[in-house]
């Protein structure tokens, strides 16, 4: 919104005399420390133990240089679990934008005081922490005393076995995923009451049909919010961790079945990191999902620069 | 919620009425009333997809464990001593404590130092300034994995591990999207508000407590809440660093009840269900409280994140 | 050196913080160690020449809501050692955990873990050696059970002391058998064919039933009982020297046969389902009260639930047998051992030595006795794997002459503990057998065939030991 508004603080053109320049550092000095200490330090660090097999436990390591990657490409699980992961993502996102926006748009129809209580209830499990998300769907995914499998009962539906079968666990993640959609909603129901009603009464007037109003207004007006939920829903799928972990992982592994099935990579990297001491080869790992999800975001930013309308923009 | 709309940052006030204050308006207005019937009566369906889990979640924990899963919305017999079971069993009352000691903690110091920070760049004029924006928001992009196992060690080579300290204490360095939401909102203040401080001869420390702060009330608030939730919801860093069951906090000791809850010989769903209310609810109280911020938080978050 | 540069500046900021905030560290267990001593004998000064004082923490066991068995032992060492305070994690053992422990404030000086996975960690020198400790203390280790300690041993030197000593047997629904023309108490367990037979006459004649007989090898991360299976086809997963065996001829055959007690069902998630729906597994309203299952192996602490849950059950239990006919079973169970960062080992060994004596074990016993005659059910007693401590239990306190039913249990597991085999260490246990588990759940849900998914785990778990160096 602010590219619309003209901006009203302006930067004191300050800068050359050098206690001001302690107060610029001192404001910022938060940042810095925290960079330096908690993200660039780390990030350089993780490198550098990516090429080295070092065991926590022990504390010790040696720099076994391209080890570590290359046991990656032999590692079975790496492929299970980056397979796991893309399967997720590529269902719960579309999904999730496409359900978003149908939510969205149903609440920017109703509109009014309805509107504001619907999108409270929709927002509602996405205050809920991810491990009562798990546990609640650990019960509510039961076959076939769950509810989910009686409410598909109740249809004449026989549910699936969501936490055993191979075939289903991911699925049942994707549904569990799909309860917390509150945020998507929010976010796009404001970026669709923002789109101006002119712009629909100009349509209206040339005879536009419901579809080409929202194929050539909503659609367009709203591309910058729907591109944004685009993003940070892939790269919040690619790093699925703490609900997954809560069902399938830790000690509670063992109670429910499918192997390999519930193994996300983050899931993956944590268990050779901290179940298994070796941090070395998950920091390989780590390096991996830096590259793959960086890879994504890229392709995703390039793609949207012919689909992504800003306003004030010249198409 | 009228008050969230109204609250909701437009940018060109006057010109956002939704399309149903539109439909009203024009002709054919039984059909329209028809269809906002139909609107309706979808929300209301997708409402109780939403809320109905809670409802079934708050009646499983009052259920004996071979009840559980009728589906019967009213416990009979209402199970009130699953609670004080769960309290008796487990130290409920110490992970609370932490939880609300960490969450407090990491929300009020993530929104003093992202506020000092997204003053610096909003409101000075320094070399590089642009330089290291860029690198503030890149630094978003980057996914928390790659830096979680240097930042294990990291705290574990000072001590640290085993305490809550690492759950809250790398909050004091503000964080990337914060600094990015409120840049933004500092942006959008009066220039002539603190030319006239100047003049008065306000410090720079004076002029961002007592001038900037409180004209931007709302956006720290969003902050706060937003870290509470991220803080109060945490797994994977009580996971890493927390050894004894008495520095739980909520959703760790939760994570233990469901590891435990099939092992060692009991399967006690209700007491699984009881533990989901006690994590759960606190937050959706918080949620009631704080709803406008919430709401405009993450509505805010979508606009500014072209 | 900007490491401690970094940390400097970041130390001060925080320590400026911390003493603004309060504390909020040492927030640990404190078990109340005021306790009276439970036991009946007066404070018996140990055999050796061990003192100790001070304070230990012990990581992996519980005291607050730990049952009589381990509150017992511990309060005998209480008493035996009054000036020693300990605490307890009051959690298990868990890999996650183990970090923060060793490297907290607060390191532990005694570890718990099952001895099965003991192997990885000994190799990484988290367990002190024992052999002063035992000297000092005045214990003869033969005491414990040889199997066990093979476990716990490396080149002649100890790690560690077993507690507990768990092994199998069949256990049978009675009626469930005699419903399908079988008998329970001659049914050969040798004749695999006859097995799979079984399974489908009792999932065909039994209306009642919803699994026949359960191999319990569907567990993702252990597969349960699968080293039961490979051993009584005369394979082993682990060598003797420590080196996986998974692709072997006898293992392939062993995880055929299981997969093939799968298929009746249609798949493993129908399976997995109807064993769902078979009852409360540690209620009152169990499998065998339901008679919603034909038989499945299990471990004898099992039969302390059923007796307490189920006191009137009609069951058999008979020996797994290899298929040359020689009943078997397979141990396992706990170890405790010194922390290596322990800076209080004689505490710890104090502490060690002390609960897992034979005077411990034989209170403890006794003090379940009691619960057990107030509770009206059975006690069926308990298996430490001290053998001197078990005689004395088996032959002195637990007496089922009033349940003939877990009496014959009881004493089929009695008399098969001495013909067990332990999964020999390994360093790197944990991944080997999470690659033979692997193998076993991709075979039984049908993404893999026995001899491919076999392949796969032994070259996984190859790799895993040469990475820990073994």
């Amino acid at each position: 919104m602010q590219a619309a508004e003209p901006r009203r603080i302006l930067r004191l053109p300050v800068g050359q005399d050098r206690s001001t320049l302690l107060w610029v550092a001192l404001f910022l000095s938060p940042w810095i420390i925290g960079f330096v200490v908690f993200t660039a330090g780390p990030m350089l660090w993780s490198l550098w133990l990516s090429f080295t097999n070092y065991d926590v436990l022990t504390g010790t390591g040696d720099f076994i240089g391209l080890r570590n990657y290359e046991r990656m490409l032999g590692d079975r699980r790496v492929g299970v679990s980056l397979w796991n992961t893309a399967y997720f993502t590529l269902l719960y996102v579309p999904l999730s934008v496409g359900l978003g926006l149908l939510l969205a748009s149903l609440l920017n129809r109703t509109g009014g005081r309805l509107a504001g209580f619907f999108r409270t209830a929709f927002y509602l499990p996405n205050v809920t922490p991810a491990v009562a998300v798990g546990t609640l769907f650990l019960l509510l995914l039961n076959n076939p005393d769950g509810l989910v499998n009686q409410a598909l009962a109740a249809i004449g539906i026989p549910g699936p076995s969501w936490l055993n079968d191979p075939a289903w666990i991911k699925n049942g993640i994707v549904l569990m995923m799909l309860w917390s959609i509150g945020g998507t909603v929010v976010i796009l129901f404001a970026a669709l009451r923002n789109v101006p009603v002119e712009l629909y009464e100009a349509a209206r007037i040339d005879g536009a049909s419901a579809w080409r109003q929202f194929r050539h207004v909503t659609l367009p007006m709203i591309s910058g919010a729907l591109f944004f939920v685009l993003i940070i829903n892939t790269v919040a799928s690619l790093q699925l961790f703490s609900e997954v972990y809560t069902i399938f992982y830790g000690q509670q592994q063992g109670q429910t079945a499918g192997g390999d099935s519930a193994l996300f990579y983050v899931v993956y990297l944590f268990r050779n990191a901290f179940e298994f001491f070796e941090m070395g080869y998950a920091s390989a790992l780590a390096w991996l999902l830096f590259a793959v999800i960086g890879l994504i975001t890229f392709v995703q930013f390039r793609v949207s620069r012919r689909f992504v309308y800003y306003e004030g923009e010249e198409r | 919620m009228s008050t969230s709309q109204h609250a909701e940052r437009s940018a060109v006030p006057g010109i956002r009425q939704p399309e149903a204050v539109l439909a009203e308006r024009s002709r054919g207005g039984v059909r329209r009333v028809a269809s906002r019937a139909v609107y309706i009566a979808l929300l209301a369906g997708f409402t109780i997809l939403f809320v109905y889990p809670f409802v079934w979640l708050l009646s499983a924990s009052l259920k004996t464990g071979a009840e559980v899963f009728n589906n019967e919305l009213v416990p009979d017999p209402v199970m009130w001593g699953n609670y004080a079971e769960l309290f008796a069993r487990r130290p409920v009352l110490a992970w609370t404590w932490n939880s609300v000691l960490v969450s407090m903690l990491a929300a009020v110091t993530v929104t003093v130092t992202s506020a000092m920070v997204a003053w610096a760049f909003a409101y000075f004029r320094f070399p590089y300034r642009n330089l290291l924006f860029g690198v503030v928001l890149a630094s978003m992009m980057l996914p928390g994995a790659v830096t979680m196992i240097p930042n294990f060690l990291i705290w574990d080579w000072l001590g640290w591990n085993n305490t809550l300290v690492p759950l809250w204490a790398g909050n004091l360095f503000a964080s990337p999207f914060y600094i990015f939401l409120l840049r933004q909102f500092f942006l959008g203040l009066p220039r002539e508000l603190f030319d006239a401080a100047r003049v008065d001869g306000a410090s720079h420390l004076r002029m961002w407590w007592s001038v900037a702060l409180p004209l931007t009330k709302a956006a720290l608030i969003v902050v706060f809440v937003f870290e509470l939730k991220a803080a109060w919801t945490d797994l994977v860093k009580p996971l890493i660093f927390l050894r004894d069951v008495g520095t739980y906090t909520l959703p760790r000791g939760l994570k233990a009840i469901v590891d435990s809850s099939n092992i060692g010989g009991e399967q006690h769903f209700e007491l699984l269900a009881v533990g989901g209310v006690l994590v759960t609810v606190p937050m959706i109280v918080i949620f009631f409280v704080a709803q406008r911020y919430f709401l405009e938080g993450i509505a805010t978050t979508g606009s500014t994140g072209r | 050196m900007s490491r401690l540069m970094r940390a400097g500046i970041l130390m001060t900021i925080l320590a400026v913080l911390l003493a603004a905030c309060g504390p909020n560290r040492e927030n640990g267990q404190q078990a109340d160690r005021d306790g009276d001593g439970g036991a009946s004998e007066t404070a018996n000064s140990p055999d050796g020449e061990l003192t100790a004082g001070g304070e230990i923490f012990v990581y992996g066991m519980s005291y607050e809501n730990a049952d009589e068995i381990a509150t017992t032992r511990v309060d005998h060492f209480t008493s035996q050692y009054p000036d020693v305070s300990v605490t307890f994690s009051e959690s298990d053992f868990s890999a996650e955990t183990l970090i923060p422990a060793l490297r907290g404030s607060d390191p532990p000086d005694v570890i718990r873990m099952p001895r099965n996975i003991a192997g990885g960690y000994i190799q990484r020198g988290i367990f002190e050696p024992l052999g002063e400790c035992l000297e000092r203390a005045g214990v003869d280790p033969s005491i414990y059970q040889p199997s066990a300690m093979e476990q716990l041993t490396v080149d002649g030197t100890i790690y560690g002391l077993p507690q507990a000593y768990i092994t199998r047997a069949w256990l049978i629904d009675n009626s469930v058998f005699e419903a399908a023309g079988l008998d329970p108490a001659a049914f050969d367990w040798s004749d695999w064919d006859a097995i799979r037979a079984a399974n489908q006459t009792i999932l065909d004649a039994v209306e009642s039933v919803k699994v026949g007989i359960d191999p319990k090898v569907s567990d993702p991360t252990s597969a349960d009982m699968f080293p039961l299976w490979v051993h009584a086809n005369g394979g082993e997963l682990i060598s003797e020297d420590g080196q996986p065996r998974l692709n072997a001829p006898e293992v392939v055959e062993a995880l055929e046969f299981v997969a093939s007690m799968i298929e009746p069902y249609g798949s493993h998630a129908a399976f997995l389902d109807a064993r769902g729906a078979t009852g409360d597994f540690f209620g009152a309203e169990n499998q065998f009260v339901l008679d919603t299952e034909g038989a499945f192996p299990m471990q004898q602490t099992y039969l302390n639930t059923l007796a307490t849950n189920s006191p009137d059950v009609e069951i058999t239990a008979a020996p797994f047998m290899t298929r040359d006919g020689e009943p078997f079973t397979w141990a396992d169970g706990d170890v405790l051992g010194i922390s290596a960062t322990s800076d209080n080992k004689d505490a710890a060994c104090a502490f060690i030595t002390s609960v897992l004596s034979t005077d411990a074990w034989v209170a403890a016993a006794e003090a379940r006795q009691q619960i057990r005659e107030e509770e009206g059910v059975p006690n069926l007693g308990t298996v430490s794997g001290n053998v001197e401590a078990d005689r004395i239990i088996f032959s002195e306190i637990v007496d089922l002459a009033d349940y003939p039913v877990f009496e014959a249990a009881v004493q089929t597991y009695l008399d098969v503990q001495d013909a067990a085999f332990v999964i020999p260490r390994s360093v790197a246990a944990e991944q080997v057998q999470q690659a033979w588990a692997t193998a076993v759940d991709r075979v039984l849900n049908g993404n893999a065939d026995p001899q491919a998914a076999l392949d796969q785990a032994q070259a996984e778990a190859e790799a895993a030991i040469a990475d820990a160096g073994g």
